[in-house]
C-alpha cells in the first residue's frame, strides 16, 4: 500500500485503454484548484457539477481536442478530493496525448484503484462499500452482483454494525457488572448481560449461516469434468458448449493441462472446465497437469466424474473420490456388455449423487441405478420417465426417489432395507424398468427413427444431456445462493473468526464466575468484530483488495 | 523569604501523597493548606478502595505512598467487592471514620522533619528565575524550586444548592482565587466540571431496622502490605442499604425546574458514572428504584452519608425526598446536598510526570486536573510528589507503564486524552485486567519502588516478597504428582482435586477451572510445612491461573 501513500495529482482513462472508441472518459484527481489546470481549457470558472462543452488546449495554447468536462470540487466528489471528469474523443492516440498533456504539468497515472483508496482515506466509502465495488465490477454472477450493489448502498455493512453495536453492549454490560453493580444492583447486571449475550448470539449466528465453505466458489462458479484420461471428458465438454473445443481423440493424455470456457445460463457466467485425466503417473508433466486439475475441482462448485467402465476400477478412481462428486456419468453405454461392466462400480458410495450411461454416438443419457439405493423405489414398480414435453428435465426425482414422510413416521430406515435384502439384486430382480417413452418419444431429434440404445439398468427414460445437466448445474447454484451467501473472502474468514470465539465464550461462561477470563474472550470478539467493520485492516488486507481493481475506478 | 527545594499547595489527597513522598527523598518541603479543614480530609463519601480504585490504594501502598495505611488505621468496614466474580476484578474497600483518618494524616506528616505545614491562603504565584514565588494571606511570602498543585475543586469554585449560589470550593471552607489568576501562563479548560455531594442525616433520626445491614467482611485484607492480613485497627460498624422508591423520584421530576443542572444554572459538565439523583430522575424516567448506601461517617460522628443521593436541589426539595426514603422517613438533615463547579487544568499540556511542559518546575495533580475520587487524586499526588523530588535531585523519572498499573493507565490517560467530564478510573480502562490486580501489587510496584533508591523497611519487605515469590513459582513447577502412584492417586481423591491420569505439576493442579488456587496452594504449602508470607501464596495461585490468559494478550 505504501506505493499510495504520495498525494499527487493523478489522472487515468476510465473507459480503458484497450482500443479507438467514440467517447473516452479521462479522471482526474487530487489537483489543488480548477485554476491550477484553468490554462487547459477554454471554459473558466465552471459552475460545479454542470456538463461544460470546452476546448481543451495545448501548453502552447493550439487546441488538443473538443471536450465535455464536469467539476467537481473536494470534498462532495468520488475521492474528496477535487475531481473532473473529461470525456473525450476516444480515439487511443488522442487519449495517450492528453494524459501526457497532464502528465507533464505535475500529474501522474493512477495506480489500479488508487481513486477509490483516495475515496477510502478520505472516508468517502467505508471498506465493506469498497469490497462491494470490487464485487460488482469482478462478479460473474447475479447474485454476486446484487451483493456488490448491496454493499455499495452498505446494506450488509449494517449488519456488520449492528453486530458491532451488539458487540459493544455486550462488552459495556459486562463492564457495568465489573465496575458498576452495586449501582445497578447484581441481578439486574446479570440480566442485561444475558440479554446483551442473546443478542449478539443471534446477530453473529444469523452471519454465519450465510457463510458457507461453498459460496466463495459461487463469486466466478466453476464447473469441471474429471476422469481418468481417456474416459470421454473432453467430448462431453464439448457437447456441454455445443461446439469442438477440445482435442478430442482416443488416445489417453490428450488434455495435459485444463481447458476452460465460459458457459452463460440465465444471467449467470460459468465457467466450463476440462481437466487432465487423473491417473497414477510417473510423467512428471502430467502428473503437474494433475496437479492443477485438483487445483480447478477444489475450487469448482459443480463437480462431474466421467467414467469408462471398460477402462478403469474402483481403485483407479481413488484420486478421484477425495471430492464431493456431483454427477457420475459411464461412457460408452453403446458397447456390448456395459451393463456388467458398471457393476463394479456398485460400491461406489457417493450418498447425494446420481448415476448416468451416456453414449457419444446417441448424445442421450439414461439415469441408471447403482449402489445402493432407496427401499421405496423397490416397490414403486416401474418408473414414470420424467421427461417433460418442453425442455430439461426436472433434476428432482424426490416423488419416487428419496426416502418419504412414511418411512420416518414408522422409525428408523435400516429394518426396511434388510427387510428387502441386499442392494444387487434390484438389478436382476425387477429387470430392466421399461420407460414408457413411446408415450413421449425420446426429446432429441437426433437418432429418433432408430430409437437410443438402452441399457438394462436404466431408471427411466432417455435425457437429452446438454439442458439436463445446464438445469443441474443451475439448481445447485441456485440453492447455494437462496440463503443470499456472503461472498468476500475476508468477510467469510472474519465471520467464521468471531463466531469461533463466541462459541468458546460460551464454553467458558459458567454462569459469570469469572468476570476477568469473560471479559478477555470479550476483547478477542472486538478485536475481530473491528476487523469484519474496517475498523481495522492491516496493510495486507487493503493490498489484498485495491490488488483486484482496475485502473480507473 | 524562606527557601524551599519543594512546595505543595493544597493538602488533601493528592497534596497529602506527594508531600509525603517528595520528603521521603530528604528534601526541605512546604504544604500550603487551607486553614478551614483539616489534612486529607473526606468532604464526599466516607470511603477508601473500590473497583479499579482499591488496586490503585494498593499500587501506591507497594510504592512507599500513605493512603493505605491511614485507610487502615481509620477503616471501620472492610469488604471484597465482585468476590463472585473471579479473582481478577475483585477489589478492597472500607469505610473510613473520616475525623480519624484526618487526624491520623496529620499525625504521620508531623512526625516528618523536613515538612513545613503552613495553613493559609495562597493569593498569588510567580515565577521567578527557576523558583517559584508564593504569596499568601497572612504567612508571608515563599520561594521554591518545584511547586505542585493540588488544589482540587478550589480553583473558582462555586457551589449550589437550588437557587443559593456561593463561590467556594467546598462548604464551609473560603473560596480560592482563579486558576488563571494565580498562574497566567497556565491553560485551563474552557468547560468547567460539576461534582456534587448528598445531604448529611442525623444518625440519631434513622431507623436502620428498616434497611438490610452490610457487615464488615473479616475475610478483606488491609491495604498495607505489611499490616497483618486481616487484624483491624479500630472497632467495625455495618452499613445499610435502602432504595428509593416512586414518591422519591416523583418529588424530583416536579421540582425539575428548581434544579440547577436542569434550569441551566449550572453548566460544568457532571461525571455520567456518578449521577446525582436528579440526573438518575430524568435519565430514567421509567426507573423509580435505586440503591441508597447508608453510610456511617465514623464511629464517634453523628453523621450518616446517603451514598446514592447527591443532588443539587432545594433544601425543601431535598428535605421532602429523603424523607420518602424507607428508614429515612423521620431523617434530619445536618448538611445540605450541595454541587461545586470548579476550574480544570488542560491535562495535555502536562507530561507523564505532571509538570508543566512550559513551565518547568510547575507540577499539577489531583481533582484540578479534572479527576474524581480520593484515590485517583492521592495516585497523582504520589506521581507528581515523587517526580518533583527526583527531578530536583537529577534522577530519572517515575513513569509507570499502562500495561503494569492503574495509576499508569491514569497518568496516560490524563496526558493523551482531552476529556469533557471528570476523569475515573475504572478497571475496563486497563487493557490488562487480568494482570494488573489487587494481590500482585508487590511484585508489579517493587521495580518502580527500586527507582527511588531508598532503603526503608518496605523496601526490605519488597525484596523478600521477591524472593519467597521466586522460591514458591520454582516450586510449583517441580512438585509432582504421578499417576503411578496410588498415594498420589487417592490424595486427589480425597482432597477432591479430580482424576490423576496423568503426571502432573502442583502449578498445573492449581490451574484446573473447577478448584480454588488460592485455597490449594495455601494448602498444598502448609501441609508440606513449607513457610510462605499469605500475600505470596495468593500472588503465586492467581498469577498462575490467569497466566494463559495473560499471555494470549500478549500475543495479540
Amino acid at each position: 500500500m505504501l506505493e499510495y501513500a504520495d498525494k499527487s495529482p493523478i489522472i487515468t482513462c476510465s473507459t480503458g485503454n484497450s482500443g479507438n472508441t467514440a467517447i473516452a472518459v479521462l479522471r482526474l484527481s487530487g489537483f489543488s484548484d480548477f485554476g491550477s489546470i484553468g490554462p487547459f481549457f477554454s471554459v473558466k470558472n465552471p459552475k460545479p457539477r454542470y456538463n461544460h462543452f470546452s476546448k481543451l488546449l495545448a501548453a502552447d495554447g493550439s487546441i488538443l481536442d473538443e471536450i465535455i468536462f464536469s467539476f467537481y470540487p473536494a470534498p462532495h466528489s468520488y475521492t474528496g478530493e477535487n475531481v473532473l471528469e473529461l470525456s473525450v474523443h476516444g480515439n487511443v492516440l488522442n487519449v495517450q496525448r492528453i494524459l501526457k498533456l497532464f502528465c507533464d504539468h505535475g500529474f501522474r497515472e493512477a495506480l489500479p484503484g488508487e481513486f477509490t483508496f483516495r475515496a477510502l482515506q478520505n472516508n468517502k466509502m467505508s471498506l465493506s462499500q469498497v469490497e462491494g465495488l470490487d464485487l460488482l465490477l469482478n462478479s460473474s454472477s447475479a447474485i454476486a452482483f446484487s451483493q456488490g450493489l448491496e454493499l455499495l448502498h452498505g446494506e450488509l455493512h449494517k449488519n456488520y454494525l449492528s453486530l458491532y453495536d451488539a458487540l459493544i453492549k455486550l462488552k459495556a454490560h459486562l463492564e457495568l457488572l465489573i465496575d458498576f453493580s452495586e449501582d445497578i444492583g447484581e441481578e439486574d447486571g446479570k440480566k442485561l448481560f444475558i440479554d446483551a449475550l442473546n443478542r449478539f448470539k443471534k446477530e453473529i449466528s444469523e452471519l454465519h449461516s450465510r457463510v458457507n465453505t461453498s459460496s466463495g466458489s459461487l463469486l466466478n462458479p466453476k464447473v469441471v469434468l474429471l476422469g481418468e484420461t481417456n474416459a470421454g471428458k473432453s467430448t462431453f465438454f464439448n457437447l456441454l458448449l455445443n461446439y469442438n473445443r477440445s482435442i478430442v481423440s482416443n488416445i489417453a493424455g490428450t488434455t495435459r493441462d485444463y481447458v476452460s470456457e465460459p458457459l452463460q445460463i440465465g444471467d449467470t457466467l460459468f465457467t466450463l472446465f476440462d481437466t487432465a485425466g487423473i491417473r497414477s503417473t510417473s510423467d512428471q508433466i502430467e502428473e503437474e497437469g494433475i496437479q492443477r486439475a485438483f487445483k480447478i475441482i477444489d475450487q469448482s462448485f459443480f463437480r462431474i466424474l466421467m467414467i469408462n467402465p471398460f477402462e478403469t476400477t474402483i481403485e483407479n478412481l481413488q484420486r478421484s473420490l477425495q471430492f464431493n462428486i456431483d454427477i457420475v456419468i459411464f461412457s460408452h453405454a453403446d458397447l456390448p456388455n456395459f451393463s456388467n461392466e458398471i457393476l463394479k462400480f456398485r460400491d461406489l458410495n457417493f450418498t447425494t449423487t446420481k448415476y448416468f450411461s451416456y453414449t457419444n454416438k446417441t448424445k442421450i443419457m439414461y439415469e441408471i441405478l447403482l449402489g445402493p439405493i432407496e427401499p421405496s423405489a423397490l416397490n414403486s414398480g416401474p418408473i414414470e420417465p420424467v421427461i417433460s414435453k418442453n425442455g430439461p428435465i426436472e433434476p428432482e426425482i424426490s416423488k419416487n426417489g428419496p426416502i418419504g414422510p412414511e418411512i420416518s413416521k414408522n422409525g428408523p430406515i435400516e429394518p426396511e432395507i434388510y427387510k428387502t435384502g441386499p442392494i444387487e439384486p434390484e438389478i436382476y430382480k425387477t429387470g430392466p424398468i421399461e420407460p414408457v417413452n413411446s408415450k413421449n418419444g425420446p426429446i432429441e431429434p437426433v437418432n429418433s427413427k432408430t430409437g437410443p440404445i438402452e441399457p438394462v439398468n436404466s431408471k427411466r427414460g432417455p435425457i437429452e444431456p446438454v439442458s439436463f445437466i445446464h438445469g443441474l448445474m443451475l439448481d445447485k447454484f441456485n440453492k447455494l445462493s437462496a440463503n443470499n451467501p456472503i461472498f468476500i473472502a475476508r468477510h467469510q474468514a472474519s465471520i467464521n473468526k468471531i463466531y469461533g470465539v463466541f462459541t468458546d465464550l460460551e464454553c467458558n461462561f459458567n454462569n459469570l464466575d469469572d468476570a476477568g477470563i469473560l471479559s478477555s474472550d470479550i476483547s478477542r470478539l472486538e478485536a475481530s468484530t473491528k476487523e469484519l467493520v474496517g475498523y481495522i485492516t492491516p496493510d495486507s488486507v487493503l493490498n489484498s483488495i485495491f490488488s483486484n481493481f482496475c485502473i480507473g475506478k | 523569604m524562606e527557601n524551599f527545594d519543594i512546595a505543595i499547595i493544597g493538602g488533601g489527597h493528592a497534596g497529602t501523597e506527594a508531600t509525603w513522598i517528595a520528603s521521603q527523598f530528604g528534601l526541605k518541603v512546604l504544604l500550603l493548606t487551607s486553614p478551614d479543614s483539616g489534612i486529607a480530609s473526606a468532604p464526599c463519601n466516607p470511603a477508601i478502595g473500590g473497583v479499579g480504585k482499591g488496586q490503585v490504594v494498593r499500587e501506591l501502598d507497594a510504592l512507599g505512598g500513605l493512603m493505605g495505611r491511614l485507610a487502615d488505621m481509620s477503616g471501620i468496614q472492610f469488604r471484597i467487592l465482585n468476590e463472585s466474580k473471579g479473582y481478577a476484578v475483585q477489589s478492597t474497600r472500607a469505610q473510613i471514620d473520616k475525623d480519624l483518618y484526618s487526624i491520623n494524616a496529620e499525625e504521620v506528616l508531623s512526625k516528618v522533619t523536613n515538612l513545613n505545614i503552613v495553613r493559609d491562603m495562597v493569593l498569588g504565584i510567580e515565577k521567578e528565575n527557576d523558583s517559584f514565588v508564593i504569596k499568601t494571606k497572612k504567612s508571608g511570602v515563599f520561594q521554591s524550586k518545584k511547586l505542585i498543585v493540588t488544589t482540587g475543586t478550589f480553583l473558582n469554585g462555586k457551589l449550589h444548592t437550588g437557587e443559593e449560589q456561593v463561590a467556594g470550593g467546598r462548604v464551609g471552607c473560603e473560596k480560592s482565587v482563579a486558576l488563571s489568576e494565580l498562574l497566567s501562563m497556565v491553560k485551563v479548560l474552557p468547560k468547567r466540571f460539576k461534582t456534587g455531594t448528598p445531604p448529611r442525616l442525623n444518625i440519631a433520626t434513622i431507623d436502620f431496622t428498616k434497611m438490610e445491614e452490610q457487615a464488615s467482611d473479616p475475610a478483606a485484607r488491609n491495604f498495607h502490605l505489611m499490616n497483618t492480613y486481616s487484624n483491624r485497627e479500630v472497632r467495625q460498624i455495618s452499613c445499610y442499604l435502602t432504595k428509593t422508591n416512586s414518591d422519591t423520584l416523583g418529588v424530583i421530576r416536579q421540582n425539575k425546574e428548581r434544579s440547577p443542572i436542569f434550569n441551566g444554572q449550572i453548566a460544568g459538565v457532571g461525571p455520567r458514572y456518578c449521577p446525582s439523583i436528579e440526573d438518575k430522575a430524568f435519565r430514567y424516567q421509567e426507573k423509580d428504584v435505586h440503591h441508597v448506601f447508608v453510610e456511617p461517617e465514623g464511629l464517634e460522628s453523628n453523621s450518616v452519608y446517603p451514598n446514592g443521593c447527591s443532588t443539587s436541589l432545594p433544601k425543601d426539595v431535598q428535605e421532602t425526598f429523603i424523607r420518602s426514603i424507607e428508614g429515612l422517613e423521620n431523617a434530619e438533615i445536618l448538611v445540605h446536598g450541595y454541587a461545586v463547579e470548579y476550574d480544570v487544568v488542560d491535562t495535555s499540556e502536562l507530561s507523564l510526570t505532571f509538570e508543566y511542559k512550559n513551565v518547568p518546575g510547575l507540577y499539577f495533580a489531583g481533582q484540578v486536573n479534572g479527576t474524581s475520587g480520593y484515590e485517583e487524586a492521592a495516585g497523582q499526588g504520589f506521581i507528581a510528589g515523587s517526580n518533583a523530588a527526583l527531578s530536583f535531585l537529577g534522577k530519572e523519572p517515575l513513569v509507570l507503564d499502562r500495561r503494569e498499573s492503574y495509576i499508569g493507565v491514569m497518568v496516560e490517560d490524563l496526558v493523551s486524552n482531552l476529556r469533557d467530564e471528570p476523569y475515573r478510573l475504572f478497571t475496563a480502562r486497563s487493557e490488562n485486567r487480568l494482570y494488573i490486580r489487587e494481590d500482585n501489587t508487590a511484585l508489579r510496584m517493587l521495580p518502580y519502588r527500586r527507582q527511588f533508591g531508598l532503603n526503608s523497611d518496605l523496601d526490605l519487605f519488597l525484596e523478600d516478597f521477591l524472593e519467597q515469590y521466586d522460591l514458591l513459582s520454582q516450586i510449583i513447577e517441580e512438585r509432582y504428582f504421578y499417576k503411578t502412584s496410588d498415594e498420589d492417586r487417592n490424595y486427589f481423591i480425597e482432597r477432591g482435586y479430580g482424576p490423576l491420569e496423568s503426571n502432573i505439576t502442583l502449578k498445573e493442579l492449581i490451574k484446573r477451572p473447577d478448584l480454588d488456587p488460592v485455597k490449594v496452594l495455601e494448602f498444598e504449602t502448609t501441609t508440606k510445612g513449607l513457610r510462605f508470607n499469605f500475600d505470596v501464596i495468593r500472588t503465586v495461585a492467581i498469577g498462575s491461573k490467569y497466566e494463559g490468559y495473560i499471555n494470549l494478550k500478549e500475543r495479540e
